[in-house]
C-alpha cells in the first residue's frame, strides 16, 4: 500500500477549497452583476411608466390619449430599444418604436408590477415591466421595456475578463500554498534526517527544536530512545562481564595444559571454546530493525581489509577488491562481524590470494587455498561442521555468519571458486541492500 | 629482548611469565593500566601486550595516548574481546596484532616474534647475519654450519645484536633490552657476556666503540 503522503494530502484539500472558492466568488459577482443590471433597468422602466402616466389623459368618453410633447424622442425611433404599450378598456396604444410588435399587457391587482424577460424584434433582448395603474378611475393596463442586450454583453465581456483575473490568482495561490506545505513540512523532513543519522550513531537524540505539533512525538521519541539504549547497553555490558567471566578460566586452563598436557581435555576445551563462542556471537546479534542507516560495503571491506594485513601480515596475502559498492541496511557491528568471520575464514586457509567481488546483489569472497571437498561442502554448510581439526574454529566462523545473514533475512551458500580453486562462500545481500538512494546519503 | 606487559589476571601473568621468560625475553608486567602507559612511553621496549579491559584505565585508550604522542612501539593487544568491530576498532587505534583469549601460548611467541621481526625489519624465518645464524626454538647459534649452544643471556644478547645489525649500541641500551626493571646488573657483567659470546662466534664479530657501545659486524 502507498503510504498516506501529508504534502499531497493537505495540497489536494487545500487546492479544491481554494479552486471552489474562487469559482464560487466569481459566480456570485456574475450573478449580483445581472441581479443590479435588472434592478437598474427596472427603475429606468418605472420612470418610463410614470411619465407615461403623468403625460396620459383620458376623454370623457374614456379614450386614451398621449401628448406628444412630453413623449421622450426615442419612443418614436423604431426599434429604438425602448418602447411601451398600453391598454384602457380595450383600445391599446403604442410607441411607434415597437413598429408592428407587440409587449404582452397582463391583467394585474392594482398598484402591483411585474419584471420579465423575452426576446424582442431584430434579435433584441428585451427586459419588461408590467403594472396597473388606475387613472380618473379606470383601469390602465401598461408595459414598458428597454432593450438589456447591450449592457448583457457588456456583463459577458466582463465576467470572462474577471474569470480571467480569478484564474490568474488562484494560480498564484496554489503556487503559494504549495512553497508553504513544504517550508511547513520541512521539520518533519529534518526529523527524518535526523533519525537516519541517529541509526548511525552519528547523534544521540533527536533534536527538540520542532514546531509544537510535532514537539510531544520527538520528545517521547527520545525518552524511548534514551530507554532503548540504555537497555542494549546493560545487555551489552553483561554479555561483556559473561565473556570477560569466561575467557579468564578458558585461558587459565589452556595455560595450565600447556603444562601439563591432557589431549582429552584440551580437545573439550576447545569445544567449549566454540560453543561459548557462537551463544555469544548469536547473543551478541543486534538484528534486523527499521530504524537502520545504510552502510557502505567498500568501507566495511577496506576497515577490515586493514585489520587482515595485519592479522595476517606474515603470509603477505594479496587482496583483490572488485565490483561495485553496496549500500547495506544492516547493524554496523552484525555487518563487521559478517563480513569479519568470512574474510577471515579465507585469510586463513588462502596461500597468497583473497578475491572479494560484489556482483549484482551478491557477494562472493573466494581464495586460492585447498578449498573442501563436494562431500563436505553440504555438511559445513549445514552446520559449521569443523572441516580440519587443525584449524581451531575453522566452520565456526562460517556457522556464525550463516546465522548471522539469515537474521537478517539473507542467504550464504558454499561453492569452490572457479578463478582461485579454493572455498568461495557467496552471500545474498538481496534483503539488505538499501532501495532507495536517497537514503544512502542521511 | 624487552617485552612490556599489561595485564590484570594474576593467574594468567603466573602461566605466562615463564613461557615468555623462556623464549628468552625480558617482562615487565604490570597490571595497572596507568603504570604500564607510563613506561610504555619511557623505557625502551621490543614490543607491549596488551589487555584491553584493565581496573584502572582503558587498553584503548592507553594505545592511542601512546600514539598520539608519536611512540612506536610495536602494540599486540591480547584480550577477550573477540568481536570484529572490536578487532577493527583495536587496529584503528593503532594496533600492530590482535590476538584472542583463550590462546596457544605458541601463537603468542609466534605473534611476538613475527612482529618484532617486522618492528625490526628483518625478513621472516630463521634470523640470519653474514656468518651466522640464529635458532631461536633450540637457542643456539649456527657458525659457518658449526652449531653453538647459548646460555639465556647469551642468546638474549645476541638476538638484538642481529636485529640490529652494523648499529651501534650502546651499554645502557644493552643491558635495558637483557635486563627488566627488577634486575640490578652491573656495566661489568656485560662485559663478561660480550667477551663469552665472542668466544663463540668469533672475535671480530663484536666491535666494541670506545665510548659508544658494541656493533655486530656484518660481513658484505
Amino acid at each position: 500500500m502507498k503510504p498516506r503522503s501529508l504534502t499531497a494530502s493537505l495540497g489536494w484539500g487545500l487546492s479544491l477549497g481554494l479552486t471552489a472558492l474562487a469559482l464560487l466568488q466569481w459566480l456570485l459577482v456574475t450573478l449580483v452583476l445581472q441581479q443590479l443590471i435588472f434592478a437598474y433597468v427596472g427603475s429606468r422602466l418605472e420612470h418610463d411608466a410614470d411619465s407615461l402616466i403623468h403625460a396620459l389623459s383620458l376623454s370623457p368618453d374614456g379614450l386614451p390619449l398621449l401628448q406628444p410633447e412630453t413623449q421622450n424622442p426615442i419612443f418614436s425611433r423604431p426599434f429604438s430599444g425602448h418602447y411601451y404599450r398600453l391598454s384602457v378598456g380595450g383600445i391599446v396604444l403604442s410607441s411607434r418604436s415597437l413598429w408592428q410588435g407587440e409587449l404582452p399587457l397582463a391583467t394585474l391587482a392594482p398598484g402591483e408590477e411585474r419584471l420579465l424577460r423575452q426576446p424582442g424584434p431584430r434579435g433584441q433582448q428585451l427586459l419588461i415591466r408590467q403594472t396597473r395603474v388606475d387613472k380618473d378611475g379606470r383601469q390602465v393596463l401598461l408595459a414598458t421595456a428597454e432593450d438589456i442586450g447591450p449592457l448583457n454583453g457588456k456583463l459577458a465581456d466582463f465576467g470572462w475578463i474577471y474569470l480571467l483575473i480569478t484564474l490568474a490568482v488562484l494560480l498564484l495561490l496554489l503556487a503559494a500554498q504549495a512553497w508553504l506545505i513544504r517550508r511547513q513540512l520541512a521539520p518533519l523532513l529534518h526529523t527524518r534526517q535526523e533519525l537516519l543519522q541517529l541509526a548511525a550513531e552519528k547523534i544521540q537524540r533527536l533534536d527538540e527544536d520542532v514546531p509544537a505539533e510535532l514537539l510531544p512525538l520527538v520528545k517521547s521519541f527520545n525518552q524511548l530512545l534514551g530507554l532503548q539504549s540504555q537497555r542494549l547497553q546493560r545487555a551489552r555490558n553483561s554479555l561483556a562481564d559473561l565473556s570477560h567471566a569466561l575467557k579468564r578460566p578458558l585461558s587459565r586452563i589452556r595455560q595450565l595444559l600447556e603444562t601439563r598436557p591432557w589431549p582429552e581435555l584440551e580437545a573439550e576445551l576447545s569445544t567449549l571454546s566454540s560453543q561459548i563462542e557462537r551463544q555469544l556471537s548469536r547473543a551478541r546479534l543486534a538484528g534486523s530493525s527499521p530504524l537502520l542507516a545504510t552502510l557502505s560495503l567498500q568501507t566495511l571491506l577496506q576497515e577490515l581489509l586493514r585489520a587482515l594485513e595485519k592479522l595476517y601480515a606474515d603470509k603477505s596475502l594479496r587482496f583483490r577488491l572488485e565490483g561495485p559498492d553496496l549500500a547495506l541496511k544492516m547493524e554496523r557491528q552484525d555487518a563487521l562481524e559478517l563480513l569479519g568471520n568470512l574474510l577471515d575464514n579465507a585469510c586463513k586457509w588462502a596461500r597468497s590470494e583473497v578475491v572479494i567481488r560484489s556482483q549484482g546483489s551478491s557477494l562472493l569472497i573466494g581464495d586460492d587455498g585447498p578449498g573442501v571437498a563436494a562431500e563436505w561442502l553440504e555438511q559445513l554448510s549445514q552446520r559449521g561442521v569443523r572441516a580440519d581439526q587443525q584449524t581451531p574454529g575453522h566452520g565456526l566462523g562460517l556457522a556464525i555468519a550463516r546465522e548471522l545473514i539469515q537474521s537478517y533475512g539473507g542467504e550464504l551458500r558454499l561453492g569452490t571458486s572457479a578463478e582461485l580453486g579454493g572455498l568461495e562462500v557467496e552471500l545474498n545481500l538481496a534483503a539488505v541492500i538499501s532501495a532507495g538512494p536517497d537514503q544512502s546519503r542521511p | 629482548m624487552r617485552l612490556l606487559l599489561i595485564e590484570d589476571d594474576e593467574r594468567l601473568l603466573a602461566g605466562l611469565l615463564p613461557r615468555l621468560e623462556a623464549a628468552g625475553y625480558t617482562v615487565d608486567a604490570t597490571g595497572s593500566g596507568q603504570d604500564g602507559a607510563f613506561l610504555g612511553q619511557r623505557e625502551d621496549y621490543a614490543l607491549a601486550i596488551l589487555d584491553l579491559g584493565l581496573p584502572d584505565a582503558e587498553g584503548l585508550a592507553i594505545l592511542r595516548e601512546w600514539r598520539r604522542r608519536g611512540c612506536q612501539l610495536p602494540v599486540l593487544i591480547l584480550t577477550g574481546r573477540d568481536t570484529w568491530h572490536e578487532k577493527v576498532e583495536g587496529f584503528a587505534a593503532g594496533a600492530d596484532d590482535y590476538l584472542a583469549k583463550p590462546f596457544h601460548s605458541e601463537e603468542l611467541l609466534a605473534r611476538i616474534q613475527a612482529l618484532i621481526r617486522r618492528h625490526y625489519r628483518q625478513p621472516q624465518g630463521p634470523l640470519r647475519q653474514g656468518e651466522l645464524e640464529l635458532d631461536e626454538a633450540r637457542q643456539s647459534v649456527r657458525v659457518k654450519g658449526d652449531e653453538q649452544q647459548l646460555t639465556g643471556h647469551e642468546f638474549r644478547l645476541l638476538r638484538y645484536l642481529m636485529l640490529n645489525p652494523g648499529r651501534i649500541l650502546s651499554k645502557a641500551q644493552l643491558t635495558d633490552q637483557l635486563y627488566g626493571l627488577e634486575q640490578e646488573a652491573s656495566s661489568n657483567t656485560l662485559e663478561v657476556l660480550v667477551a663469552r659470546l665472542r668466544q663463540k662466534i668469533g672475535k671480530q664479530a663484536i666491535e666494541t666503540l670506545r665510548g659508544q657501545g658494541y656493533r655486530l659486524v656484518v660481513a658484505s
